[in-house]
């Protein structure tokens, strides 16, 4: 008797989940088509799959920010031509960071004065973050670009590329 | 006695609607209008796969419209509303606790695209938590009512067997 009920119990329980199942795919199928309705239909739409790959050096290229590779910044601290400014968050900067880097997080450029006081419009500076998936130095350039700083390159890799192999 | 029947007043499960379907069409809006500020978040939180960053930008803002609308006008779809909002929900909770870990200062992109916006931290997390226990107490609501009805079959049924054993054992007693 109590196998018949829980057997019972069991279907009407798999009948009720198929039917919630159907019922989410319905909506999320809806929504789909509506998304790609207004994909198709809106102008200033976005293409289907984005270049994120490259979105760092895009937008670079877009600010006329110089770009510098691994090599590149190895001369520069051979050389001491550029000062090195690390865009990441503190905390990242305090775990590590390309040798004579300041930190300036892109969130806070004035969250250290003493950096900021020892820098000159003229200075050459160089920017990084944590690699290509962050657009922190991006955003700290454009900071220092608002304050008159004009000399401004910008290392793409950051510090994943850096302290990679 | 009387919290029962307040937390179960229509008036309070329609206030919860409500409040669902006012943050999550709050939110979809402007990232429907704004299509490409909404994919520069997706990126900024640095865990979805390039290829699907602006997939993102253009689907989920739509399916949290549609959530959203169906949650108030279609009541046959509401508790698949309430599951693909708890699923959403859930997505985002564990994405900002992720990036927290990380230490990637980010803005939330749940209402606003500007990324000069404060980053996210605690509050978006205690937010969204907030969210998904209406999201599952409405689920309880919605599912509450099927279920009692269908116990309160079994109980008619099993009643009914009930009356019948015993009709028979009187009857068979007697014969």
């Amino acid at each position: 008797m109590s196998g018949v009920v829980t057997q019972e119990a069991f279907a009407w329980s798999w009948a009720f989940l198929r039917g919630l199942v159907f019922r989410v795919i319905l909506l999320l199928l809806g929504a789909c088509m509506l998304a790609g309705g207004i994909q198709f239909a809106r102008r200033d739409a976005i293409s289907w799959v984005g270049d994120w790959a490259h979105y760092i050096e895009a937008q670079a290229r877009r600010e006329n920010l110089l770009l510098v590779d691994r090599e590149a910044v190895r001369g520069m601290i051979r050389s001491g031509s550029h000062l090195i400014l690390d865009a990441r968050p503190a905390a990242d900067y305090q775990a590590g960071h390309i040798e004579s880097a300041l930190s300036m997080p892109s969130d806070d450029p004035g969250a250290h004065p003493e950096v900021l006081s020892i820098l000159a419009p003229s200075d050459a500076l160089m920017i990084y973050c944590s690699g290509y998936d962050c657009d922190d130095s991006i955003v700290l350039a454009r900071a220092l670009r608002a304050q008159d700083f004009t000399n401004l390159v910008l290392y793409a890799g950051g510090w994943a590329e850096w302290s990679g192999p | 006695m009387w919290m029962k029947r307040t937390w179960n007043h229509p008036a309070v499960v329609w206030l919860v609607r409500l409040v669902l379907a006012g943050v999550f069409l709050t939110a979809a809006v402007p990232k429907i209008l704004h299509p490409g500020d909404f994919a520069l978040s997706v990126f900024r939180y640095q865990l979805a796969p390039y290829g699907v960053v602006n997939l993102t930008a253009i689907f989920l803002p739509v399916i949290e419209l549609c959530s959203a609308l169906a949650l108030l006008t279609i009541p046959r779809l509401r508790d698949a509303a309430l599951c693909v909002m708890a699923g959403m929900l859930s997505l985002f909770t564990a994405a900002m606790l992720l990036n927290i870990w990380r230490g990637i200062d980010i803005s939330c992109g749940c209402f606003s695209q500007d990324a000069s916006a404060g980053p996210m931290g605690r509050l978006n997390v205690a937010r969204n938590v907030t969210l998904l226990g209406f999201c599952l107490w409405g689920l309880f609501q919605e599912w509450s009512g099927i279920f009692a009805c269908r116990f309160r079959e079994r109980g008619i049924e099993k009643s009914d067997s009930n009356n019948e054993r015993v009709n028979s054992t009187i009857t068979g007693e007697r014969q």
